[in-house]
Parts: structure tokens; sequence; C-alpha cells
């Protein structure tokens, strides 16, 4: 009897804890959100609202130029304002936000110039790639942020205002900013220009459920995709090598340095990445001297074979080449064509690039721990991780564009919701990029539910309730 | 016999002799036993040690003499290479500032756009979390 009571016990409190393990719904990792529309049909003319400036209204120019203009009128007087007014935002605390927010919104000359260089039609950051390699500097980075901070503050304040109209051009000024940062060619701007755009969704994410927003499928359905291109956010990633370490970039041939020059670049690269964060799977450390010949001397054989094989020459000849030598040209070409199986998948759809990645990767790792001295393996980032990044932003654009999609159907339909998807024929819901499948969709009287679960970590999953 | 009745069988000159002998007063040993142990044993041992301080000069000697060539591009580089493209001094140590694009990179791959330094006098601390995105 005592014993049934402990195996009872036992295995309530297995639940129990269980249970209290499991994440509650709104705890979920991605993008999980509620909706409450009110019926709205898609405004006449279709494209009276736009998240994009019509060409003509654009001027030939470089939006660089007053983005950077723009950064001069920041100071660090309004940096109390703008955490007051974030963290009110995150607290739904609305007297602080108007208080801490009116500051922000009296910054004119800085949404003038904004204003100007959403209105140019190119951005060209010029980093200093091939000047200066990883070691070029990005200091607007962390000012591009904080601008977009500030619209997102402006457009929740003008959205409370009633400012529909207002909040809208602010929004369409957060995804020119979005999409102007992702023009540099590096992937960490790519990545900021992305968070901008993430951001900016926010705003678009709380105004589609006021009573007063109008439907904004064509101003979503118009937009140019992919926001952010990957392709070109890694076209400078490439370059690094060469621009960083000065022997490289003088060489057209690697046959033609030395032994110490393959010293002197294996050195500088360690020197270089041991002052990373570490984000490529561990801090990696200094190499001495020693170290870097230690390292040439265990991987000699391979090298030897490797050149002679490459090179189209006798055994007898690699022989005769300093060791310090061959262990560069191997370490290098090595580096050299993990990096060309990265890159090829680059131009690919994300459906298909994220498995071949994600494999690719992985051996990637494995090559990486069987050779751990080679240097030039540490510059190469963890970039499945990153090219995701790049298709959530298109995936959250297109869930969106999706929801306005279903209102505009319940606008149509009484403000009822489509049983399905396929039957809204109006205005076509987009297929979900990350999967290249339609999004999955179920109903339940006045609620419906759109998801991705198929993208593993970051579920989507957008709860959408018709206010009638 | 008493030393009188002694000094009664000597001539004048032995018995000075004698009373000086007698005036003199043994002074106590300076001695000590164990300095003298440890010195015996020092001066027997010196031989060795001169051996061991040679041996540690040469080895010295021979890395020093290692370092020195290793930094130097052997004769067999050169043979091997006529013509160096380009030699390559040793490069400065550069220190990356937390602006530059490796360290951007991997802290915003690493912990999001949050972790994006303040530019120096316009920065902010905080960014809004933007869900499901970094």
């Amino acid at each position: 009897m005592h014993r049934r009571l402990t195996a009872i016990a036992f295995t309530l409190c297995l639940c129990a804890s269980l249970c209290a393990a499991r994440p509650p719904a709104d705890q979920k990792k991605g993008d999980v959100r509620t909706f409450e529309l009110h019926p709205v049909a898609p405004p006449v003319p279709a494209l009276k609202y736009r998240f994009t400036y019509d060409p003509v209204d654009c001027y030939r120019g470089n939006a660089a130029i007053p983005y950077l203009q723009a950064m001069m009128f920041l100071s660090d007087k309004e940096d109390a304002a703008l955490d007051k007014a974030l963290d009110a935002l995150r607290d739904k605390d609305e007297a602080t936000l108007r208080a801490a927010g009116q500051t922000l919104l009296n910054h004119n000359t800085l949404f003038d110039t904004l204003d100007l260089a959403a209105h140019a039609d190119s951005c060209e950051w010029q980093p200093a790639i091939r000047e200066r390699g990883i070691m070029a500097l990005l200091p607007h980075l962390n000012l591009m942020r904080k601008m977009a901070n500030i619209l997102r503050v402006r457009a929740a304040i003008q959205m409370r205002d009633g400012q529909v109209d207002e909040a809208l051009k602010t929004i369409r000024l957060g995804f020119e900013m979005s999409r102007d940062t992702g023009r540099e060619p590096v992937l960490v701007s790519g990545l900021v220009g992305i968070a901008i755009g993430a951001l900016t969704n926010e705003s678009l994410a709380e105004l589609m459920s006021r009573p007063d927003a109008p439907n904004l499928y064509w101003a979503l359905a118009s937009m140019p995709r992919p926001t952010v291109e990957f392709r070109h956010s890694m076209s400078g990633e490439r370059a690094f090598l060469f621009a960083s370490v000065s022997a490289l970039k003088r060489s057209e041939n690697v046959d033609e340095l030395t032994a110490q020059d393959w010293r002197d670049v294996m050195r500088q690269i360690s020197q270089l990445m041991s002052q990373s964060s570490g984000a490529n799977g561990g801090k990696p450390k200094v190499v001495s001297e020693v170290e870097i010949t230690a390292a040439a001397a265990l991987v000699l054989p391979q090298a030897k074979k490797y050149y002679a094989e490459s090179r189209n020459v006798p055994v007898e000849q690699a022989e005769k080449v300093e060791p310090m030598k061959l262990a560069g040209i191997y370490y290098y070409e090595q580096y050299r064509a993990s990096l060309d199986e990265i890159f090829k998948l680059i131009e690919l759809p994300y459906p298909q690039q994220s498995a071949l990645l994600e494999q690719t990767m992985k051996q990637f790792a494995h090559r990486k721990e069987q050779t751990p001295t080679n240097v030039f393996y540490q510059l190469i980032p963890a970039l499945n991780r990153a090219s995701a990044s790049f298709a959530r932003l298109d995936r959250q654009l297109a869930a969106l564009t999706a929801v306005e999609a279903i209102r505009s159907y319940a606008a149509a339909a009484d403000g009822t919701l489509p049983p399905k998807l396929e039957d809204i024929s109006d205005t076509p819901v987009p297929i979900n990029p990350m999967t290249g499948q339609a999004f999955e969709y179920s109903v339940e009287g006045n609620t419906a539910v759109l998801r991705d679960s198929q993208t593993k970590d970051w579920v989507l999953e957008y709860t959408i309730k018709v206010v009638k | 016999m008493s030393d009188d009745a002694r000094d009664d069988q000597l001539d004048g000159a032995e018995r000075e002799l004698a009373s000086a002998l007698r005036s003199l007063i043994p002074i106590a040993s300076s001695i000590d036993p164990v300095s003298a142990a440890f010195e015996a044993g020092r001066r027997s041992q010196a031989r060795v040690t001169r051996l061991w301080r040679r041996t540690s000069a040469a080895a010295s000697l021979v890395v020093v003499v290692m370092l020195t060539f290793s930094s130097f591009p052997s004769r067999r580089t050169r043979t091997d290479d006529p013509q160096p493209a380009m030699r390559v001094a040793s490069s400065p140590d550069v220190t990356l500032s937390e602006q530059s694009v490796l360290r951007l990179r991997d802290a915003v791959l690493d912990r999001g756009w949050g972790a994006l330094p303040v530019t120096h006098g316009r920065g902010v601390d905080r960014a809004a979390t933007v869900r499901g995105m970094l």
C-alpha cells in the first residue's frame, strides 16, 4: 500500500515538474504575437500608403551623407529620455512613454534630415574594407540603431495621438533606414539593417491592431524583397583576408610567398582573431612563433603531398620546399576550398540554402576540429545562423502581409475569417520564404492562427482575432 | 715529582724556557665543527658544480643561437625562392577597435544588436528588443 502511494506521489511530482519546465505559450522563442483586427478593406487608390518612396519623388544622391549629418544632431541629452520611453513602451506605461517621448518628438532637424536621406536614390557607405579589412571601422552602426529607436518611439506616440498617416510616414522612414543600412556590403551592417527592419515591424504590428488602422496589404505587398540581401552583405566578407593581411594583399600568387611571409601571415591572423569575441566557436588564442613552427611540422606530410599533387610536381621537388611554406600553402588553400564550399550556397533560395548550409557548416566544424592549427579557419563565421536572421525578417513581412490579406477577406465577408488561406483571392497570401511553402493556418470560431512550426528554434505564431 | 723538583735538574736556559712555556695560556679554538664539515663537503662537490654550470651555459648558448637563426630565412629558402616576390617585415601589433568590422560582427552575431558598442558621446546603452530576429 505504502509502495503504491509512494509511486503515485513520485509520478505526480514528475508531472508537476515537467509542466513547470515547459514555457508558457507567450514565452516561446520566436515571433509570437496576437492581433485584434478591425475588418477593413484595402484603400482606394490601392497604393495610397507605401513603405517605399516612389522613384519620381527621389533625388539623385547618396543617402549616407544626410544620415551622417543627422547623426551630428544627436547628443547625450536625449539618451535618458530614449531609455525611459523604450522601457515604458515595453512595460506598457503610457504616461511615462508620453512624457519621455515628447522630448524626442521635438527633434525636427533630425527627422527632416532623415527624410532627406530616405529620399536619396542610392546609399554608398564606402566602408574601408579594401584598405583596412577586418580593421575597418563602422562607428555609424550604433547611431543608426539609436535613430531607429527614436523613430520607434515617435511612431508609438503618433499612433496614440491618432495621427495614423504621420505614424505610417515614420514607419516608412524606418523601412528606408533598414534597407539603407543593409546596403553596406558587410555582414554586421546587414544584421543591423535587419534589426532596424524588425523594430519597424514592431511599430507596424502595433498599428495594425488599432481600430483606426487602414488595411496595409498593398503597401506591404509592394515592398522590395528581400529587404536586406544576404548575398550583398556577404560580398565584403570574402575580401577580408586579403585586405587584412599585408602579405596576401600584395601577392597575386601565393607560391611567391616565402616561408617567413607565411609565418608573418599566420601570426598576424592569429593576433587579429584573438581580439574577436569568439562568435566562431570559442575565443581563439594567440599562437606563438614556436607553435606556428610546431604546427607546420605536424601537418608537413599532408602539406607535402598536397603541394606535389596540386602543383603537379614530383614529391622530391616538394621535399626541397621550406616546411613553413608548404604548411602555409596547405592551410591557406584548405581555407579557400572551405570558403568556396560555403559561398557557393549564398545565391540559393533560403529553403534550399538552409539545409545545405547547415550540412556544410557541420562539415567545416569537423574539419576545423581536425586541423585546429589552421588559423585561417578562424576567419569564417557561423553563417548558417546569420543567413537565418536575414530570412526571418522576410518571413515576418510575409506573415504581416498575410494578416492584412485575412483582414481584407474579413472586410468583404462580414467579419468572418477565411476557412483556408487559398480562399483569399483578391489579396493573395504570400508563401513563407523560409520554407518555400504556405504558412500553416487554422481557424476556431473568430480566432485564426497563422503559424510556421517547421523552422526549428524560431517558430512564428500569429493569433488573429476579428473584432466586429 | 713536582715542577719545582724538575726545575732543579735544568740549567738556567732550560729553566727560562720552561717558565716561558708555562706562562703560555692556551687560546680557545675558533673552528666551528659544523662549518668545517660544510666546507669540506663544498670543496669535495666543487668539481660537480663546475661541471653543471658549464653544461647549463652551453645549453643556454645553443637555445639562443637556435632562436636567433630561426627568425631569419634559411639559406635553403633563398635557394628555393631565387626571386622572392616580397619580403614582409614582421607585422606590427594591431589592436582592434571595438568599432572594427570583426568585433562588431562577432558581438552582433553573439548577442544581437544590443551588443553594439556606444559611439563616443552619442550612444545608447539600451536598444529596443527585436522579437524573434537576431
